[in-house]
């Protein structure tokens, strides 16, 4: 009994220690998962298909990621894909690159909290804090990543919990239908809220 | 006593818990993305020269005692030079400003850098007409791809939120009753001149890590230079009297080997630990012949010390002997 009353001792502190080498402040603003929900435009679930680089309208290079398969929980699309338009981008030989922002690849299936796309220099909510990305798990299961390695694995009141970035940490990421449930509560709240 | 015997695996948990993860875990922007082992955006001619245009706050002297945001500007930068890499930090403060916002084309090398060599430091509403949304700083690196050469990076801070400068925790201001963040000027340039010289997020590296580092993505209660971004730096610009150091994307893990004392090999013989002596014994020939190869190429660059460790990793476990001779006499 007391073995194991050590053991979870043991294992608490290591998790603590573990999580205080990622935990702090954020060179972006700090958004809690109520946040993320209220503040985002668009709340939506689909893959990457497609990164490219093109001009705006005052000739200035951007990224264009193109999302498909798309599920919305959040705003609207009338589009069948969504095009999620990031500062910089190659142009003559010459590369501009933020090196503060997350990035995409094809193929990816991605959960985002957009706000501001098109005017912002990176139109996710808290930029890491509001993407995150679906990828398996070893059971077969589809769990949910932050898009820096965190694996999400849990939720308390206002602020998502995360494990460290370890096979062992992704193994406990929650599984992306309870992420789900998740938003459409918080959204059920703001739309009580809104309604009072 | 077995409640001491757990409570010492408890502390040695915690003791590796707390372990940082791999020593050189930082990372760089690739000049290209899809070759992980090209050269790291650099400065091709070992020098930098940044333009703080922060001026004063108006509140009076900041919690740290300097009286300037540009002071910290100077600070960041000194704390980068003292590391011995063969790059130099110049800060410049105030001078000829030049808007680094507009197309490319006259007077900007890349959409929203301003002229070539040009690297303001400045405080502002927005990023050239984008809205910081919940950035509060970033760095616009120009460079060129086939090159990795960089041509210029602004470093716009974000107006919006409030600074000072101090050391230690991250402070919060409780004054409205809803604690806000109080960010510290000198440990985010400091981040961002490390962007600046090249270097990117260790912590979003993929596979993903844990490591302290001034690097990190996040501002943390870290406010110096840590191990890791030393080793970053002096990776990216070897100091004049050494040669190339080892890349973490290189996969070169023999490198720990080649650390190892000959008393060491001597000791082991001692003992007669027959599978120790037969790898360190390896890992020194392999040493000696890495050194060789890298002592007659040392006016080469990382290429040579790649090519001859890696083709000595591949055939760590046959004749490392024969291909050693094949690398001297490419180099």
């Amino acid at each position: 009994m007391a073995g194991v009353f050590w053991r979870i001792v043991g294992e608490a502190l290591l998790t603590l220690m573990v999580g205080a080498v990622t935990a702090s402040a954020l060179v972006v603003l700090q958004r809690d998962f109520h946040d993320l929900v209220h503040r985002a435009e668009l709340i939506l679930e689909g893959t990457v298909s497609r990164v490219e680089e093109a001009s705006d309208a005052a000739g200035i290079q951007r990224t264009l990621v193109t999302l498909k398969d798309l599920t919305i929980y959040k705003g609207q699309v009338t589009e069948p894909n969504y095009i999620l338009d990031v500062v910089g981008g190659s142009k003559n030989g010459f590369r501009s690159q933020v090196l503060d922002l997350p990035s995409f690849a094809p193929g990816d299936r991605v959960i985002l909290f957009v706000r501001g796309n098109g005017e912002a220099v990176f139109p996710v909510v808290g930029v890491h804090q509001g993407y995150f990305r679906v990828q398996p798990r070893a059971d077969g299961r589809l769990g949910v990543v932050r898009c820096d390695g965190l694996p999400l694995v849990g939720r308390y009141q206002r602020t998502l919990r995360f494990a460290p970035r370890t096979s062992r940490g992704r193994e406990r990421a929650v599984s992306v239908e309870e992420f789900r449930t998740w938003i459409h509560s918080e959204l059920q709240m703001l739309d009580r809220s809104e309604a009072r | 006593m077995k409640r001491s015997i757990s409570l010492l695996a408890v502390l040695a948990g915690v003791g590796l818990g707390s372990w940082p993860g791999p020593l050189f875990a930082w990372t760089c922007i690739r000049a290209n993305p899809a070759n992980p082992s090209s050269r790291c955006i650099h400065w091709p001619e070992g020098k930098v020269t940044v333009k703080s245009f922060l001026g004063a706050p108006s509140q009076g002297p900041l919690l740290n005692g300097t009286r300037t945001w540009d002071e910290n500007t100077l600070l960041a930068a000194n704390e980068w030079n003292a590391q011995g890499a063969s790059v130099k930090i110049t800060v410049e403060i105030g001078g000829t400003f030049h808007n680094p916002c507009g197309r490319q084309g006259a007077g900007h090398a890349c959409d929203n850098t301003g002229p070539p060599g040009d690297n303001p430091i400045l405080f502002a509403n927005d990023f050239c007409g984008r809205d910081f949304g919940d950035i509060i700083q970033l760095t616009n690196n120009c460079y060129r791809p086939d090159t990795g050469a960089m041509v210029n990076a602004p470093v716009f801070i974000s107006s919006k939120v409030r600074w000072n400068a101090y050391d230690g925790r991250i402070r919060f201001d409780t004054s409205t009753g809803v604690p806000e963040p109080v960010y510290d000027i000198r440990r985010v340039i400091l981040h961002e001149l490390g962007h600046v010289l090249g270097l990117a997020h260790p912590d979003e590296a993929n596979p993903p890590q844990a490591v302290l580092a001034i690097m990190n993505s996040r501002v943390s209660n870290l406010d110096r230079l840590q191990t890791d971004d030393v080793a970053g730096l002096l990776a990216i610009y070897p100091p004049a009297t050494q040669g190339p150091l080892p890349t973490p994307s290189q996969g070169c893990a023999i490198e720990p080997a080649m650390t190892l004392r000959p008393w060491l090999a001597a000791l082991a013989l001692v003992v007669g630990m027959t599978r120790v002596r037969r790898s360190l014994v390896r890992a020194l020939s392999k040493r000696q012949a890495c050194s060789r190869a890298f002592a007659s190429g040392r006016n080469g660059t990382l290429r040579c010390w790649e090519q001859t460790k890696c083709q000595i990793t591949e055939v760590a476990g046959e004749r490392a002997g024969s291909t050693v001779s094949s690398n001297q006499g490419a180099s």
